[in-house]
């Protein structure tokens, strides 16, 4: 018996060919991580138009701030047209302050890898450029002026215009940062492994829905004037669906898009914070483990799975709550058909019914079926058959050597 | 896999004996508020005699969308476009849910028996002052409070007239929708007394005249006759003014005095005879006199039976809000409204035969003037937006599931739209929160902890007693004693000077025969002495 | 069982819900029913399959200070994954983890194992239990989770340690008191002939003199000789007051590296060795040689705890009708609590036996853990000074052990005071 007893494989590793390890370094550039960064990142720029395009494009967009801007102080903005998107139609305003806001990230998340001392030159090098770039044509101008007049004296008028195009300058980055916040953030907290800046992502989103949520509320937005008729108003009656699943009309485009993002933070928010959860777990494991083939297979085994049940149950959450939306439509033509009452007439014509309450009504009605069919269902069946099928493995079991153990729990 | 031995029976019993104790909480409950009736009438989705199914086919023939209202008129607050919608209370039959709520004065209150609680109210009376447009059709229910947010009370004693249809009983009245009273020759209406709508057939104020009434005599095929298409006859519009509806079990309106009203512009629209009177104390008889008193109780007189509550005075649908308020919950019931599909049988064999009556032409009229576009270029039709909303919320249900669920609209549209409702539900929800928040713990991860916990501690009572003289003297004679290989008793019998010899040390000898005090330093060279004596 | 992530998940989802009901915001609403969506979906795969467990040990027992390689083999026996289960093996807190880990993070395919192998370092002595296995099973977005245990343990002794004691005996000063393995006239486990007898069923075959056999017609035996000088009698102190000190240091671990030593050095030379411990109460070990009363001394040494305050009087009243005659006791004690000493040791020499009193000095113990003013040591030196020299006085050898000395180095301090 004690000669079965092996001591970490990492000991007996003598071989030449170098073995995967659960070191950050190789493990940061295994496909199923750099997968699972390039999903977060696809869903945080999905999620991100989709807001960006229901609330905010051609109501509160950047380019409108800067042309009102522009307007009252007469003087083009130092950011270039190009940079901002003004003067473009439609979504395309965001599609290069988009990339710009992905390279900024990126950019940040580069800093984070480098030593504390290196990252704290790059912000002292980042702030004097800042200050040289608001106030250094002012002292140079201004010390020079003195010097060749030999006189000291407050900078004339000439010399304070300096200040103007780096203010605007500034300004227009901030502005331009706060709108790309949840971008930056986003992919700072993806690459740059920081569960803060992904918060930050996803809090900043929620803020937003929530702020716009309030603004557009009929009693605040009426308090409101003209700003709050520039606001994109969503519809609080439902009109009829016309997208939906195998030919069945579950829900109306607008639905759709409010769905999309929905699944879209949460697609953003589970892979993002999966892949620091597992890198996490690999930097805590001791060295012998890092190194025991054992761990790095049950790392993949994760990995995997993480993937896999990221496209299946992140997709089968959108459906079933497609299938929730539209689901009073059913539930109205069943109890319709089956009864033909006067209650099924009006409840079917009710404007609850269009005003979101019977909406929910039957969606968490059939969310609640949904959580039911976890006991009516025998998943663990069904998914120990199809594995069964897929990878024929029943064979595989070997007979157990000692005697079950039973679970006591 | 699960051994059905392995099963937690008594678990089991407790989540069973949990469920079922809250379902019969929840039953408890609902038992209290589902009201169940079989003699449910004037619904707008039901097709019995008394209710109104004829009146909501004709309105979406019109080309007009019908909504149902099933849980509480707070929602007409969503309404996106209340100018061009209509609210239809036709009978109220059961009382709001006594909840709580906040009243006027921002007081914590609890419904009272009026039908509509006060946010329910205020939601009606900011959906009119937008625009909507209110029909009440009451008799002895619940609408009073909606009347008098308007200035309007419903007397609520049953109203008898002259001007009653003999063939069937004296609880079939006329009424006629002028400013004078109409009176009767034999069995018919006097067509002598008989005038027309006041405002409506006013063709000279065209803010004010009913739209079909301005278009009378225009020619248009029945597609385009739009809203006025009960007035379409022979290839065109041909409105007539009069309008002689009958009424079933009617009361009376009064005009409130000096109240703080919303709509500003009253106007009587219908009145009984002169000959009028009101069974106040509903013994059946009527006793009256010129002043009112405990032998004479009952009215007798003129009194109104339609009011109108506009916003201007023109009761231009563009101008602002309008509510129309009759004495009578039954003008639309199919029987009535629809006289000759009843006379067929429609809606169920009878014998009754309801004379011909202008129920329908008056009650499309209001809709019609409230749904017509006012865009010009669509001429008749409703606008894009109309919509008639009956509200069906004050109407039992005649099953327990039909009844429940709209007890769930209702708790669902209250805890999301009355004030304090939802301050509750936020604190609801705050609170649940925290609770989640500091109830809520994950399990720990796993950690292996080497630790030895070992108590090795002596007892440190005992080291001020080693330091007293005395027992560093009784150590000192035991080591003498061992020392040279005594016993006991041998040691005890010893001589003073015996000892002294033995101890060999005058200090010492000092020290063990004669008691004294002996400072702390003294001490300390003592027990050195004594450890170094008998090493030779 | 719900996670925290489940519970605010599920809560703010409800809370959008209604807020979004309340200001008529479909967006909220839709977010609020997405949430409840995820957890209700999410629901569906919960638990795991059918784990089996199966732990091997380097060895079932050791010794003090020596490492237990440990090795955990888990197999999924279900026809699905296992998803996301962390495995711990429980493992006792004195046991010093030195390389690898006790756990794993694993998804195991149907039929799939992982080998979780970690190293264990085992600084005390006693009888230890590892297991139960314990798992957690997790749903991938970390929103479910159920925890249980297998119920698999491994025992594992860890015996005292044994030190080399020979050089002592062989350069002790003191005139020699055991003189090694001579033969006893009483028939027994040895190497010399003693006499022929009939065979009995159940005597070893190869002890059959088959030279007799022919000649007689009738099996007979060889009956060998009991080698031993005699019987080692060895009386632990485990008292209450045998505790004090460090955990690693205190008179109790160093009587039963003591007496474990002493015992595999006796059992060696043949001798047989008898154990007597006392402190909560008296448990003994009847003289006995060969490997298994070495195993059985040591398991004994292994589970010694002090508790508990039996005189000495009490034991060597109740053992001394049972010690052979004029077989060598020896006495590990720190003789403090306890007056019946000098009266047992004197009563044990009287009956002629060769006592030695090994002596932990439990005040030096004392002093490693707590601050004793001087002078209340000195004092308390010197009265066990005393009592040492009373029982050198009956006639005992007598060893003051202090607590850095090793234990030849002290057996070699054997005096007469």
């Amino acid at each position: 018996m004690a000669e079965d007893v092996q001591v970490q494989s990492d000991v007996t590793i003598t071989g030449s060919a170098k073995a995967r390890t659960l070191h950050l370094k190789t493990l940061r550039k295994q496909w199923q991580i750099i997968t699972l960064q390039i999903i977060a990142t696809a869903a945080l720029i999905g999620m991100y138009l989709e807001v960006v395009s229901t609330y905010v494009v051609g109501t509160i967009d950047h380019t409108i701030l800067f042309s009102s801007i522009e307007s009252l102080i007469g003087d083009d903005l130092p950011l270039g047209d190009w940079f901002t998107g003004e003067g473009r139609t439609g979504l395309s305003r965001f599609f290069v302050p988009l990339a710009i806001g992905l390279i900024v990230g990126g950019l940040m998340a580069l800093v984070a890898y480098q030593t504390p001392k290196t990252q704290q030159r790059l912000k002292l090098g980042f702030i004097i450029t800042l200050i040289t770039l608001l106030v250094g044509r002012l002292i140079l101008g201004w010390l020079t002026g003195m010097i060749f007049s030999f006189d000291i004296r407050l900078p004339d008028d000439g010399e304070l215009q300096t200040l103007e195009w780096p203010l605007l300058m500034i300004m227009s980055l901030l502005i331009m940062f706060v709108y790309l916040l949840p971008i930056i953030m986003g992919s700072r907290g993806i690459w740059g492994l920081s569960k803060k800046s992904i918060a930050w992502a996803i809090g900043f989103t929620l803020l937003f829905l929530g702020i716009h949520a309030i603004l557009t509320f009929p009693l605040i937005k009426s308090q409101l004037g003209d700003y709050g008729g520039a606001l994109a108003t969503l519809e609080s009656q439902i009109s009829q669906p016309t997208i939906g699943l195998f030919g069945v009309k579950l829900v109306t485009s607008e639905q759709f898009g409010l769905i999309l993002i929905a699944v879209l933070i949460l697609v953003f928010q589970e892979s993002a914070f999966g892949v620091i959860k597992y890198l996490e777990y690999a930097f805590r494991l001791p060295e012998s483990c890092k190194r025991d083939p054992e761990y790095v297979k049950q790392m993949d085994n994760m990995l995997n799975t993480h993937l896999m049940h990221t496209f299946g149950f992140l997709g089968l959450t959108g459906v079933a709550t497609m299938v929730a939306l539209g689901f009073h439509s059913v539930l109205l033509s069943l109890v319709s058909d089956t009864t033909g009452s006067q209650w099924a007439g009006q409840v079917s014509e009710s404007i609850e019914l269009s005003l979101t309450y019977g909406l929910v009504i039957s969606a968490v009605m059939f969310l609640s079926f949904m959580a039911l069919f976890r006991y009516l269902i025998p998943w663990q069946r069904i998914w120990g058959f199809t594995y069964s099928l897929r990878n024929n493995t029943s064979s595989a079991v070997e007979k157990p050597e000692k005697e079950f153990i039973e679970f006591q729990t | 896999m699960v051994e059905w031995r392995d099963i937690n029976y008594r678990r089991f019993g407790l989540q069973a004996a949990f469920w079922s104790v809250m379902l019969v909480l929840l039953l408890m409950i609902l038992s209290n508020f589902v009201n169940l009736s079989n003699t449910n009438q004037l619904s707008a989705y039901d097709d019995d005699w008394n209710d109104m199914s004829a009146f909501r086919q004709d309105i979406k023939d019109m080309g007009v969308e019908t909504r149902s209202l099933v849980s509480s008129p707070l929602l007409l607050a969503d309404i996106e476009d209340p100018r061009n919608t209509t609210y239809v209370v036709a009978g109220v039959e059961r009382d709001t849910l006594s909840l709580p709520q906040f009243d006027d004065d921002g007081f914590i209150t609890i419904a009272s028996d009026d039908g509509y609680s006060p946010s329910e109210i205020e939601a009606i009376v900011t959906f009119v002052e937008n625009g909507g447009t209110a029909i009440i059709l009451e008799d002895y229910g619940f609408a009073g409070t909606i009347a008098e947010a308007f200035g309007v009370r419903y007397n609520g004693y049953q109203l008898f007239d002259t001007t009653y249809v003999p063939e069937l009983n004296f609880n079939y009245v006329w009424m006629c929708v002028q400013t004078t009273p109409c009176s009767m020759n034999g069995s018919q209406i006097d067509t002598d007394s008989l005038s027309t709508h006041e405002r409506w057939a006013d063709t000279s104020s065209a803010l004010s005249a009913h739209p079909c009434a301005i278009a009378d005599g225009q020619v248009v095929s029945l597609e385009d006759s739009g809203v006025c298409s009960h007035h379409w006859a022979d290839g065109e519009i041909a409105y007539n003014g009069t309008y002689r509806v009958l009424l079933n079990n009617i009361t009376a309106l009064e005009l409130i005095p000096n109240s703080d009203n919303p709509l500003p512009e009253l106007a009587i629209r219908a009145v009984t005879s002169n000959e009028a009177s009101i069974d106040v104390n509903g013994d059946g008889k009527l006793v009256v006199s010129a002043v009112q008193s405990e032998e004479t109780p009952d009215l007798y007189g003129r009194f109104n039976l339609t009011v109108e509550a506009c916003a201007k005075s023109t009761c231009n649908p563009d101008d602002g809000g309008r509510v129309f308020f009759v004495a009578d919950g039954s003008p639309l019931i199919n029987a009535i409204y629809d006289y000759s599909g009843f006379a067929e049988g429609e809606y169920g064999p009878t014998d009754t035969e309801i004379p011909a009556n202008d129920n329908r032409k008056w009650a499309l009229d209001i809709i019609a003037e409230a749904m017509m576009t006012s865009i010009q270029e669509d001429g008749l039709e409703p606008s894009e937006n109309a919509m008639v909303i009956f509200d069906e919320s004050r109407h039992p249900q005649n099953a327990v599931l039909a009844d429940s669920y709209n007890t769930i609209y209702f708790l669902l549209v209250y805890f999301t739209g009355e004030g304090l409702a939802m301050l509750v539900l936020f604190l609801i929800l705050f609170i649940s929160f925290e609770a989640v928040l500091i109830r809520k713990k994950d399990p720990d991860n796993w950690r292996h902890v080497f630790s030895i916990i070992y108590y090795g501690f002596g007892d440190a009572n005992r080291y001020p007693y080693y330091s007293k003289v005395e027992k560093i003297r009784q150590v000192f004679l035991s080591k003498v004693r061992n020392q040279n290989g005594l016993t006991r008793e041998e040691f005890h019998a010893m001589s003073a000077r015996e000892l002294v010899a033995l101890i060999n040390d005058p200090t010492l000898a000092k020290f063990a025969i004669e008691p004294s005090k002996y400072s702390l330093e003294q001490t300390v060279s003592i027990v050195k002495r004594v450890k170094a004596w008998g090493r030779r | 069982m719900w996670t925290r992530k489940a519970a605010f998940t599920f809560t703010g989802g409800i809370a959008l819900i209604l807020i979004g009901m309340m200001i008529s915001n479909n967006q909220m609403m839709i977010l609020g029913l997405a949430l409840i969506a995820f957890i209700v979906v999410n629901s569906w795969i919960s638990g795991h399959g059918d784990v089996e467990v199966q732990r091997t040990l380097s060895a079932d027992n050791l010794y003090k200070g020596d490492d237990l390689y440990v090795e955990l083999l888990i197999t999924n026996r279900s026809n699905r994954k296992t998803q996301l289960l962390e495995v711990y093996d429980n493992i006792p807190h004195e046991m010093k983890l030195r390389s690898g880990l006790n756990q794993m993070r694993l998804n195991l395919s149907p039929g799939e194992s992982a080998r979780i192998r970690y190293v264990l370092r085992c600084p005390l002595r006693g009888h230890y239990s590892i297991g139960p296995v314990s798992l957690r099973s997790r749903n991938t977005f970390n929103l479910g989770v159920e925890e249980m245990f297998v119920d698999h343990h491994s025992d594992i002794v860890i015996f005292p340690q044994i030190k080399e004691v020979e050089e002592a005996f062989l350069r002790s000063r003191t005139p020699k008191m055991y003189t090694g393995a001579t033969t006893l006239r009483t028939p027994g486990q040895g190497s010399e002939f003693y006499s022929l007898r009939e065979y009995v069923p159940g005597d070893p075959f190869k002890n059959i003199n088959w030279k007799a056999y022919a000649r007689t017609g009738e099996l007979m035996v060889n009956e060998k000789c009991r080698d031993a000088v005699t019987d080692l009698y060895l009386l632990i102190d485990s008292r209450d007051i045998a505790r004090i000190g460090t955990v690693l240091k205190n008179p109790l671990e160093m009587s039963t590296v003591s007496a474990a030593s002493l015992a595999a050095f006796f059992l060696k030379r043949r001798d047989s060795v008898a154990l007597g411990i006392y402190g909560e109460k008296l448990s003994y070990l009847p003289p006995d040689t060969g490997d298994k009363q070495y195993f059985k001394i040591l398991s004994a040494l292994a589970g010694v705890s002090a508790k508990g305050e039996m005189p000495l009087q009490a034991v060597t009243n109740s053992l001394s009708g049972r010690f052979s005659r004029g077989s060598p006791v020896f006495v590990i004690s720190s003789c403090e609590g306890d007056g019946t000493v000098p009266a047992a040791v004197r009563d044990l020499v009287g009956r002629g036996h060769e006592v030695t009193v090994l002596s932990p000095s439990s005040i030096d113990f004392e002093r490693l853990v707590s601050r004793i003013p001087r002078m209340s040591y000195e004092v308390l030196k010197l009265e066990r000074q005393n009592r040492l020299t009373t029982l050198a006085g009956s006639g005992a050898q007598v060893i003051d052990w202090m607590p850095d000395m090793d234990l030849s180095q002290a057996l070699m301090q054997v005096r007469g005071y």
